[in-house]
């Protein structure tokens, strides 16, 4: 333990490294998750269409897909015989924040539907009765739900900041270029080399804390 | 965000009926639609004031033209097509049925109150007249075009889009957006259009008009409840629309809020606007109103002229 906080502490560029790569991944996944996530959860909250119950129960279920059926979807799209081989994302940076974007598209959508479904009946009557076009409705919303947006996307970084498998089957744990703190944890476990694990460990623990403790804030804000 | 009382919302399970034989098909001009039943509401007088004119003293009640209460018909009724003019209107929520009219005109100009009880459908009413609840049957007029019925397709109509520039609905407990007061009364002008400088001025004038100058940056939850009806009433004057639905304006207003919204409503109704407004209290009809319609259990109880000037 001692040897894995003096890993940490003096600042080992390998261990910096990972977790740099790792939230540069997670960030980009989220932020690319977030194009078609909030679009969707707001569809779902608003419109009442045919078929909507069920695929709100499909997107919820998304949520709770192990990782790996992800990582398995995303490979067949991106290894070299799937539609998009010739991009060659696979054991590629590209690849894990496509996988990892797929992981958090559901969780965005299903928290931004969540919330959204909680506002006010009230207040969709207003915007109507005042004459809100559809843009001013939109950033009246996003205005009007802010805090439930930001837990969203707060919630899909931790969700692909701690996932394994993605990362695993279509970054390959390629060192200096794929390898992620939950991979490199994976790694360095099974090579008996506790110390850059538990440090690393360590720092997810520690940005799982500061998720859980920003997600709380917002809620008691909201 | 989804509710079944938002526009374009049809109650789920309702038992749909259609408007019964006896409804005029259309919107009708005069006062007492030709298959009118006598004891359909009709039209009042094209000039809220003409009940005056002919010689009632301030306080006297009279049946409208056409009720069944046995009033002649209002020669001036006929003069103009009704601002709205609704046919066979119902609202119903599952199996209760909320709200069964035959028939309403309401005309430019005039200050109607709806009294009744809770759930008497006051509240469904003034959202189908504004626009934002459709109804399970029916159809609603707006300047002799149909802005409102059970289909979804009228919500892209001419007399929708007439109805959305000119009304606007208040809710009994308004709901103001986070942010502060300045924010919401100037959304209500920007939402329909207008410019920055355009909404401020208007937003400073309506402030004024409800005794909130140097209200402006407060937080909407820094508000009392009768702040936040002035606030919610502002708002809804500076959308500039001149015709207003008012839900219970004064429910959540202490003594002086209730004063300041009442004077705040007659000065807007003196100015020429169009306004229907529900409340329990008979006596504030009486004061304010051109018109009083008793609503009971979705049904028009009573309808009967008052001789107010506002």
């Amino acid at each position: 333990m001692r040897d894995a906080f003096v890993l940490l502490f003096s600042g080992d560029p390998e261990t910096w490294g990972v977790v740099g790569r790792s939230l540069r991944f997670s960030l980009f996944a989220t932020l690319f998750s977030v194009l078609p996530g909030v679009p969707a959860g707001v569809a779902l909250a608003s419109r009442n269409f045919r078929g909507r119950r069920g695929l709100v129960a499909a997107v919820n279920s998304l949520t709770a897909l192990p990782t790996v059926v992800i990582g398995l979807f995303a490979y067949s799209l991106i290894s070299r015989s799937g539609p998009m081989g010739g991009l060659n994302w696979l054991y590629a940076p590209a690849g894990v924040i496509l996988g990892q974007s797929f992981l958090a598209f559901p969780v965005v959508a299903s928290l931004t539907y969540a919330g959204l479904s909680k506002l006010d009946p009230r207040f969709r009557e207003t915007l109507l009765t005042l004459g809100s076009g559809p843009l001013s409705r939109i950033t009246a919303t996003i205005r009007e739900s802010r805090a439930v947006l930001v837990a969203a996307l707060v919630a899909a970084f931790g969700r692909v900041t701690g996932e394994v498998g993605v990362s695993m089957m279509l970054g390959g744990n390629i060192r200096f270029s794929t390898r992620t703190m939950t991979t490199a944890i994976a790694l360095d476990a099974s090579k008996g080399e506790f110390e850059r694990a538990i440090s690393l460990g360590l720092v997810l623990l520690a940005l799982a804390l500061a998720i859980n403790l920003a997600v709380h804030a917002l809620a008691r804000h909201e | 965000m989804s509710h079944n009382a938002g526009a374009g919302s049809e109650p789920g399970g309702a038992k749909s009926r259609v408007a019964k034989g006896g409804v005029a098909d259309g919107p009708s001009s005069g006062g007492v639609g030709p298959n009118a039943r006598a004891a359909s509401p009709v039209s009042g007088p094209a000039d809220p004031k003409a009940g005056a004119a002919k010689g009632h003293a301030d306080g006297i009640a009279e049946p409208v033209a056409g009720s069944n209460a046995g009033a002649a018909v209002d020669p001036i009724a006929g003069a103009e097509p009704a601002l709205f003019s609704a046919r066979g209107l119902v609202a119903s929520y599952g199996s209760c049925v909320a709200l069964d009219l035959e028939a309403l005109e309401l005309r430019e100009g005039e200050c109607l109150a709806l009294v009744g009880p809770n759930g008497s459908g006051k509240t469904t009413l003034l959202k189908i007249l504004a626009g934002i609840f459709r109804p399970t049957a029916g159809r609603l007029f707006f300047e002799g075009e149909e802005a409102v019925s059970s289909a979804a397709s009228a919500k892209v109509s001419l007399g929708f889009a007439r109805l959305k520039s000119r009304v606007v609905y208040l809710h009994q407990h308004p709901y103001l957006l986070a942010g502060t007061v300045a924010y919401n009364v100037e959304f209500g002008s920007r939402a329909r259009g207008a410019g920055r400088a355009v909404a401020v001025e208007r937003a400073a004038a309506a402030l004024a008009e409800l005794g909130l100058s140097g209200f402006e940056r407060r937080r909407h939850r820094a508000l009392s409840g009768g702040e936040a009806q002035r606030v919610a009433l502002a708002r809804a004057f500076a959308t500039g629309a001149d015709v207003l639905l008012l839900d219970e304006p004064t429910a959540s207003a202490d003594a002086a809020s209730r004063d300041l919204i009442l004077e705040a409503i007659r000065g807007r109704i003196l100015a020429g606007s169009t306004i229907v407004f529900s409340t329990h209290d008979a006596a504030l009809a009486e004061k304010l109103a051109h018109r009083e319609i008793r609503v009971d259990s979705g049904r028009i109880a009573n309808d009967r002229r008052l001789i107010n000037v506002g």
